[in-house]
């Protein structure tokens, strides 16, 4: 779980209030278990140690810690009576779980949320209490975007997961116009951009497919259990921070133009142009899909191929360009 | 404690022949850093006219944590120096798995300071509590941080103290690149994507800026110790929470467009779901709030035809002007004109 980017002051300050704490017991520790608990590696953690005691200034913590602090290649250990604790959560570090704990609370059916609305409340009691008005106010917030059928059908899907079961979905592809049955073997849920998908072998089609939540009408979790995953053929669903089944043979070639390229650049792989237009190869599995996405950028998408996606998609724009007038419709019904 | 006190035993404080002024100017800064890290140190104003102040221990420290009585022994919390002194604070197992599970989703939100204050909330709360690695049939990919983590500190900056920013920003409705002097009052999630909510000075109306699409945020350096403004006492990020569409965002005055949707096309029936039934008129069409044209526009040309806008006229000559353009790059590029 632990990632770690730039180093700054108050993930250094966090880290010696964590490692005092944890030596306050005056006991040696070996620095590979401390930097494990402080959840550092081991030559940042005795960096640490080293920068704190080194400072020698009279009465100051440096001059407290450096007299009382044995160090050597393999252990650490150290008397102190002061930060036998460590700081409670800045609000900083308390608004941080609130966002996650904003996002579960997002996605579980509504009947259930109370429990993450008690956690919430709880971790507020973890939390140094803000001095000014400015930092007591929140700066960041996640847009709420589940339908209660979908966080339903989430909760179902985790405990198929968890208990190894077969799942029986009531599922509207993109383009159907009704909801169909589906027996499938759920093998993980991904999370792309605030989207989750169900990735599962089908019965029906007997392959790796992919489910969107919000197009699942129903999730019925079954008593027999599923079939186990190939985590190789996991990973093959995510490309580029999209959800994707290999073995598309088939290619849209769209070019965008200078207008919406930045866009595109930032989803896509591009092939760029000389007049700052973009092409990109999509995988083509569903014509309606394709149509409707080179649409939705009108004048500054302009399909290459294949044919029959651009000739269906200039004739769609011809017929919203030049409606046939009302009147004539009566006569010729 | 007064700050002569602390001085005392502060040698940057005490430093030969630095006046008084300059001395308090840095405890200032200092106390403002400790308290920006959330150390809650207060000032407290006693009868004399001199300011002290205070760090209470039973506000410094993290209370301490423990299981539910009712979780048994199930999963003991991690050994720490407080031995077997009872927690002042308890979840059940399964609550602070959850705790877990959003510290785990907090890291993927593609903002690296979040991501680090997560990583540093569990690092504490191990402190009483067991790692507990959280199940592994769930991937989350995360939201690509690349060429945003310099703006969005910078952002974040801003957002704390309450300082003006000079955007060069890419708009979405135009696709130009201009400069924007704004006010920003807070950073919000929408489906993935980080969008800063601010005042924007010129138009003097708050906006949403996609983050990716900022190439330069520089904060004001006038006046560095002091707020540029105050954000609106009725001003809540999580207020902003209720998920949008792009056409839904801004506070501009906001156009009613009625759209005609074919319901027996499946995808135009969900896009129907967006908007608002009419009480008198045709039982396909649908009410729509747009404050943004264009966006709309492109919205309903995705239905390829399924959805139909019948007012106002603006938004149907637009949608009709788009297509026709459109068609017209496909004449043109069979006629082989490039």
């Amino acid at each position: 779980m632990t990632k770690r980017s730039a180093d700054s002051a108050s993930d250094q300050l966090n880290r010696v209030l964590i490692a005092l704490a944890w030596l306050s017991d005056g006991q040696p520790h070996r620095l590979r278990d401390l930097a494990t608990r402080v959840q550092v590696d081991e030559r940042r953690l005795r960096s640490d140690l080293l920068a704190i005691a080194s400072r020698t200034d009279d009465e100051s913590l440096g001059a407290l810690v450096g007299s009382r602090l044995s160090l050597d290649d393999r252990t650490v250990q150290l008397h102190l009576s002061l930060f036998r604790r460590p700081m409670a959560l800045s609000p900083r570090e308390s608004s941080a779980i609130e966002l996650g704990l904003a996002l579960i609370q997002h996605e579980w059916p509504r009947a259930e949320a109370a429990v993450a609305q008690s956690v919430r409340r709880r971790v507020s009691r973890l939390t140094t209490s803000p001095v000014t008005s400015s930092s007591n106010a929140p700066i960041h917030a996640i847009a709420e975007g589940m339908t209660e059928v979908a966080r339903q059908s989430l909760q179902a899907l985790r405990g198929a997961l968890k208990t190894s079961r077969k799942a029986r979905l009531q599922y509207q592809s993109f383009s159907a116009t009704s909801a169909s049955a589906r027996t499938v073997h759920p093998f993980g849920l991904v999370l792309v951009r605030g989207m989750w998908y169900l990735v599962a072998h089908c019965e029906r089609v007997r392959a790796l497919r992919i489910f969107r939540l919000d197009r699942m009408v129903s999730v019925r979790v079954l008593a027999s259990p599923s079939a186990k995953r190939g985590d190789e053929e996991l990973r093959a669903t995510l490309e580029r921070g999209r959800a994707i089944v290999k073995g598309a043979t088939e290619r849209l070639r769209v070019r965008y133009s200078r207008k919406v390229a930045p866009w595109i650049r930032e989803d896509f792989d591009v092939l760029e142009q000389e007049d700052g237009s973009v092409v990109v190869e999509h995988p083509l599995r569903d014509d309606a899909w394709a149509l409707r996405h080179v649409m939705a950028y009108g004048p500054d998408a302009l399909v290459i191929e294949p044919t029959r996606i651009r000739d269906e998609v200039a004739c769609r724009f011809k017929a919203i360009a030049r409606p046939r007038p009302r009147a004539a419709k009566r006569r010729s019904s | 404690m007064a700050f002569e006190q602390l001085a005392k035993d502060v040698p940057a404080y005490r430093a030969p022949g630095q006046q008084l002024g300059a001395r308090m100017r840095m405890f200032e800064r200092d106390k403002d850093e400790l308290r920006k890290l959330g150390v809650p140190i207060e000032t407290v104003e006693l009868a004399s006219e001199t300011k002290h102040y205070r760090l209470a221990s039973r506000n410094f420290y993290l209370p301490r944590l423990g299981f539910d009585a009712r979780e048994g022994t199930a999963r003991p919390p991690s050994k720490s120096a407080e031995g077997n002194r009872p927690p002042e604070v308890t979840f059940s197992v399964e609550e602070y798995e959850m705790i877990l599970r959003a510290a785990a989703r907090a890291q993927d939100l593609g903002h690296p300071s979040i991501a680090r204050d997560a990583v540093a909330a569990v690092q504490k709360l191990s402190f009483d509590l067991p790692i507990i690695d959280p199940e592994s049939t769930e991937w989350i990919v995360p939201t690509p941080a690349a060429g945003d983590s310099v703006i969005l500190a910078v952002l974040d900056d801003a957002l704390q103290r309450h300082k003006t920013v000079r955007l060069t920003y890419r708009s979405n409705e135009h696709g130009v690149v201009s400069r924007r002097d704004v006010s920003p009052y807070g950073l919000l999630m929408l489906r993935g994507r980080w969008f800063l909510v601010a005042l924007d000075n010129r138009a003097s109306a708050v906006r949403h800026f996609r983050v990716s699409r900022i190439s330069r945020a520089v904060v004001s350096v006038r006046n560095a110790q002091r707020a540029d403004f105050d954000v609106p006492s009725d001003f809540d990020i999580r207020d902003l929470s209720e998920e949008r569409r792009a056409w839904e965002l801004g506070d501009g005055r906001p156009i009613s467009s009625v759209v005609e949707f074919d319901f027996s096309d499946a995808v135009a029936a969900r896009g129907a779901e967006l908007g608002e039934r009419l009480t008198s008129g045709r039982a396909s069409s649908r009410r729509f709030a747009v404050r943004r044209p264009e966006s709309f526009v492109r919205w309903l040309l995705a239905f390829a035809g399924a959805a139909r806008p019948i007012s106002p006229h603006a938004i149907v000559s637009a949608w009709r002007a788009a297509a026709k353009d459109a068609y017209a790059n496909y004449a043109s590029a069979d006629r082989g004109e490039s």
